[in-house]
């Protein structure tokens, strides 16, 4: 309790003891669109002292003296702005801030260049992607954020084919995917080729790698928080796009208490299968793809606003490869969400968001007669609340909760028969707190404690985290964070395709996986414009389970029983020198990593890398632009070959259940040779123009220009004697077109 | 900002002090034993071998072990030896009883022995021989293929010390020259050339749980047999097998049968001391059904 008295006399020390301060809060927008800024920064001029903007685009500022000040407010691609104000003694003054686009001028917004003092945005393991950066770079047939994120230090793909995100050692499971605040189960397209998030809708997109504060939970390794544009507030816009895969068509704009935005997307490849229907076989029946993003926002007052948004989207394929062969596959999430923002005070801000997601996958094999279906289901309904309480620039304070329920189906038809089902279910509460305590310029201490229960298994578990920074001057700061993360999910997916997912939780005898995280940072700005970012991390993993590959049917088993368990580690550094304004901009990134896990009854129950496990990685990303309407982009990515396990000896057996004689493998250590060096030059040229009276964009791109035939894996063919090795390969050079008007 | 040089060195050290301590180690030949214990059969013959260069070409006649001493065990409760059942050569890599016509008894272990010349190392497998099982009632001893009525068998159970029983289905084609395939796997043959029409006279499923098919009662198998398990039309012969430990881990995890990212494999969990290969034990039973096209 005196802890407890102590904790809130520090708090609040300056307001009590100190003379009447003042305060400024409110919102950071685009000027254009009236979009909110995430993680913008608002500093007084001269001085050291200033505030970011939140998820929901809001800062406060307090503890101030009455006075006259210059608060300078910037973001990254945004012209900085200057605005002069004058406090009076205890005045709390409500400033929204507008930004403009880098080269948009506006003559209502006072606006003045102002790259002194430049800010670092990114707190530890933190990393932001630039919606416009996604839209640019040379994607195959379709902008792709979560292939995007897959070119930052520290986040590697599996394979040309996936947009799986291997963070720092993890699995994809192992990161949280968050939709305006809601749970993504399965966030892939065509069958793990693409993301789901249409880049059209998307207003920001953080990546939390690692060491992440208590606000966030439920994974062991990483969060991707995405945001989708709240809709212009300014006037009626919209752009659509047509690609050689897809098309998509944005639409938002403002009405009297508030504005929208709605954004749809679909496949557009059925005439070309209908062509090649004719002539060549085992041409899908049905190939199609889809999804709908849209966010309605109501201005309930000056200090409330409520958003409802919605995402759905589903892939369907129909295909019969063969006589008596049909495939029928449907996967898709629907999630929704409704948030209310209020500001209390100048000191005390709220969020709440009532969550729904929903992933469902029902693909169907009919083989010689008999058909097999699986059914899987996750549905998950959520309410979370956050506080954050600033009262002062000394201290400020978050808490929240996130409580919910969480049911997984799975069930097995084999010809026309219930084979399996199974219904885990899952009540769940997570709470956190957590201090920041900022004595000086120089320094700052997040700590703070998140509890988590989940009903299935009953289960409890505290995960303390604590980051630290200091600052040794304006251009260049030292960060530290540690932090205890648990996970109660586990997902059974296949790296080359994602419409089979399962995800599956903890129970009886199956316990959360956990984890603990050190990350060293050092962040700096040794130039004008340009930032060098250096972050080293070492990672535990125990308790992880993962459903045993080798048993096919699990009916009749203990739950306990189809799992194996294991641990992990992983340790790497990530290198990033960044250009962030110029006719040249872009990064160069490196990582350096080493991840290894260990099974019983695997590799002889020593440590051994996963497949996605990549030593070396390096990506380089630039944008230059040629003349005032042509723009380059260009994407060199080069990685150690992938592990993978190579076949040392063989032998032959005769079952007396097989036809023949059935081939086997004798292999050595698990995963301990590599597949060749993996490297792709992407380029693309963007022109810019006007027609019809709005802005469009032509985008041509090659994609893998030199045409490197990288290997994804091998099979062995054992008719030949001594048996083959056959290398399956990536994507091979492909042209990529992409039309965008927008008004 | 001097104090990057230093950090890079740090950083560079560490990295050098990661490199490499898990390296891919060379092809090292063990010996391979394989025998299939079948319940109230004689003891089987058992063929011992060893592994080859996976580049190399593989041959079992030049593989095969020469003048080992092998012996199969019928171990009591207490795992001492009741009766020894020594084994001679029949041909290279082959070896079989040395007394014919010895029955392998159900729910009772057994072990094998074999030492090789010039191996210090001697290899030792055990199993326990599953419960025998048989049919009880068949609906039909003649079925139009994909007709509305499958066929239906009911089985008693095959019991296995400690754990539910696993089984695994095999459909024999007895008469592969004057009947056709199943559309299926005709198609298989007609578009591909990896599929020849010789391979379908044997279809087997994968292991499938006793508890798929054990009725409320606990007591009796109710198994309705799928269509996909039948490739040829006319006579063919359909086996259960019930698995042991050994069939079980050996089955589930050979080559191919794991589920993984692509690419990947693995070793196949053998439980053979000393060397690889398997030394297991099933109780089966079988019955024949006539398929006429619908």
């Amino acid at each position: 309790m005196r802890l407890f008295l102590l904790f809130v006399l520090l708090l609040t020390s300056t307001e009590v003891f100190g003379q009447a301060r003042s305060s400024i809060y409110g919102y950071v927008r685009d000027a254009r669109t009236g979009e909110t800024l995430i993680m913008a920064n608002i500093i007084i001029a001269g001085t050291t002292t200033g505030a970011a903007t939140n998820t929901s685009g809001y800062y406060t500022l307090t503890g101030l003296q009455a006075g006259t000040y210059t608060f300078v407010v910037s973001y990254l691609g945004y012209e900085s702005a200057r605005v002069e104000v004058t406090l009076g003694p205890g005045e709390n003054r409500r400033l929204d801030f507008r930004l403009s686009p880098d080269g948009v001028s506006l003559d209502e917004v006072v606006v003045q260049a102002d790259r002194d003092g430049e800010e670092l945005r990114t707190a530890v393991g933190v990393a932001q992607m630039p919606v416009r950066l996604v839209q640019q770079l040379p994607a195959v047939f379709e902008a792709d954020v979560f292939r995007s994120l897959q070119l930052l230090p520290g986040i590697q793909a599996a394979s040309d084919f996936s947009s799986g995100l291997y963070i720092r050692g993890g699995s994809p499971d192992q990161t949280m995917i968050l939709l305006d605040g809601t749970t993504v189960y399965n966030p892939t397209h065509v069958f793990g080729f693409f993301s789901t998030f249409n880049p059209d809708a998307l207003k920001d997109v953080q990546v939390y790698k690692g060491g992440f504060p208590a606000r966030f939970g439920g994974r062991l390794g990483s969060v991707v928080d995405v945001y989708n544009k709240d809709g212009n507030r300014e006037r009626f816009a919209g752009s659509a796009t047509v690609g050689l895969l897809a098309s998509r068509i944005a639409a938002e704009g403002p009405y009297a208490r508030g504005s929208w935005m709605l954004t749809a997307r679909r496949s557009t490849v059925e005439p070309l299968l209908a062509i090649l229907r004719e002539t060549e076989e085992g041409i899908p029946d049905l190939f199609f793809f889809y999804d709908l993003n849209g966010k309605l926002n109501f201005d309930a007052g000056d200090n409330d606003r409520l958003s409802f948004a919605f995402y759905g989207g589903t892939d369907r394929l129909d295909i019969e490869p063969s006589d008596d062969l049909e495939i029928n596959l449907r996967y898709g999430n629907r999630t929704g969400s409704l948030n209310w923002t209020h500001i209390f005070s100048s000191t005390l801000f709220s969020n709440v968001t009532l969550t729904g997601s929903r992933y469902f996958s029902t693909p169907l094999f009919s083989i010689g007669g008999t058909p097999f279906v699986r059914s899987n289901t996750v549905g998950d309904v959520s309410l979370r609340a956050d506080l954050e309480y600033v009262p002062g620039r000394v201290h400020s304070v978050e808490g929240g909760i996130w409580a919910g329920s969480m049911v997984i189906r799975l069930n097995d038809e084999f010809d026309g028969e219930e084979s399996f089902t199974s219904r885990l279910a899952s009540d769940y509460i997570a709470s956190y707190v957590q201090h920041t305590w900022r004595p000086s310029y120089r320094w700052m201490l997040r700590y703070g404690l998140r509890s988590t229960y989940h009903s299935s298994g009953e289960h409890v578990r505290l995960e303390p985290r604590l980051s630290v920074e200091h600052r040794r001057s304006e251009r260049l700061r030292y960060q530290a964070a540690y932090g205890r993360y648990y996970q109660f999910l586990s997902l059974i997916t296949n790296e080359a395709f994602s419409g089979l997912d399962v995800w599956l939780l903890t129970g009886e005898g199956v316990r959360p996986s956990g984890g603990d995280q050190f990350v060293l940072g050092f962040k700096s700005v040794p130039f004008e414009n340009w930032r060098f970012d250096m972050e080293w991390y070492y990672r535990t993993m125990f308790d992880l389970f993962e459903l045993d590959p080798n048993l096919r049917d699990v009916s009749g088993f203990d739950y306990a029983d189809v799992f194996q368990f294991g641990d992990g580690y992983a340790y790497g550094g990530e290198f990033m020198i960044e250009r962030v304004r110029g006719r040249l901009s872009g990064f160069l990134g490196y990582t350096y990593g080493n991840t290894k896990r260990r099974f019983p009854g695997i590799n002889n129950g020593v440590f051994f890398p996963p497949k996605f496990d990549r030593t070396h990685d390096l990506n380089l990303v630039a944008n230059y632009d040629l003349r005032r309407n042509w723009r380059l982009t260009t994407v060199f990515s080069y990685g150690t070959g992938q592990a993978y396990t190579r076949p040392l000896g063989r032998t032959q057996y005769n079952l007396p259940f097989f036809w023949g004689a059935t081939d086997d493998f004798v292999v050595g250590r698990v995963n301990a040779s590599r597949l060749p060096p993996y490297h792709r030059l992407d380029v693309g040229v963007t022109r810019l123009g006007r027609l019809f009276g709005g802005n469009y964009e032509f985008q041509a791109q090659v994609i893998n220009i030199y045409n490197r035939r990288n290997t994804w894996f091998y099979t062995y063919d054992f008719r030949d004697n001594p048996a083959s090795m056959n290398i399956v390969r990536m994507l091979p050079i492909l042209p990529n077109l992409s039309f965008t008007i927008r008004f | 900002m001097r104090a990057v040089p230093a950090i890079l060195m740090v950083v560079v050290a560490l990295m050098l002090a990661g490199c490499t301590d898990y390296l891919q180690d060379d092809f090292v030949q063990e010996y391979v034993v394989e025998s299939y214990l079948i319940a109230e059969q004689p003891l089987p013959r058992i063929r011992i071998s060893a592994t080859s260069p996976f580049n190399e070409f593989y041959s079992f006649d030049q593989l095969g072990v020469e003048e080992a001493s092998v012996v199969v065990s019928l171990l009591d409760a207490n795992g001492a030896v009741e009766a020894a059942y020594p084994y001679v050569q029949q041909q290279r890599g082959i070896f079989v009883p040395e007394e014919e016509g010895i029955a392998v008894l159900p729910l009772r272990r057994y072990r094998l022995e074999v030492q090789i010349p010039g191996s210090p190392q001697t290899i030792r497998a055990t199993t326990i021989v599953p419960g025998t099982f048989g049919v009880i009632s068949v609906n039909a001893d003649t079925i139009g293929f994909r007709a509305p009525e499958q066929l239906e068998i009911k089985a008693s159970r095959s019991e296995y010390p400690g754990r539910q029983g696993y089984y695994i289905f095999t459909t024999l084609a007895l008469d592969t020259t004057n009947y056709d395939l199943t559309p299926f796997y005709a198609g298989l043959v007609e578009r591909t050339d990896a599929f020849t029409r010789r391979e379908f006279s044997i279809r087997t499923s994968g292991i499938l749980n006793e508890s798929n098919f054990l009725e409320p009662d606990g007591q009796l198998l109710d198994i309705r047999f799928p269509w996909i398990g039948i490739a040829f039309y006319g006579p063919n012969e359909l086996v259960a097998n019930a698995l042991d430990d050994n069939m079980f881990d050996f089955v589930r995890s050979l080559s191919g049968n794991g589920a993984g990212s692509p690419g990947q494999i693995e070793n196949t969990i053998t439980n053979v001391e000393g060397g690889r290969g398997i030394f297991g034990s099933m109780s089966e039973s079988r019955i024949r059904v006539y398929v006429r096209r619908q």
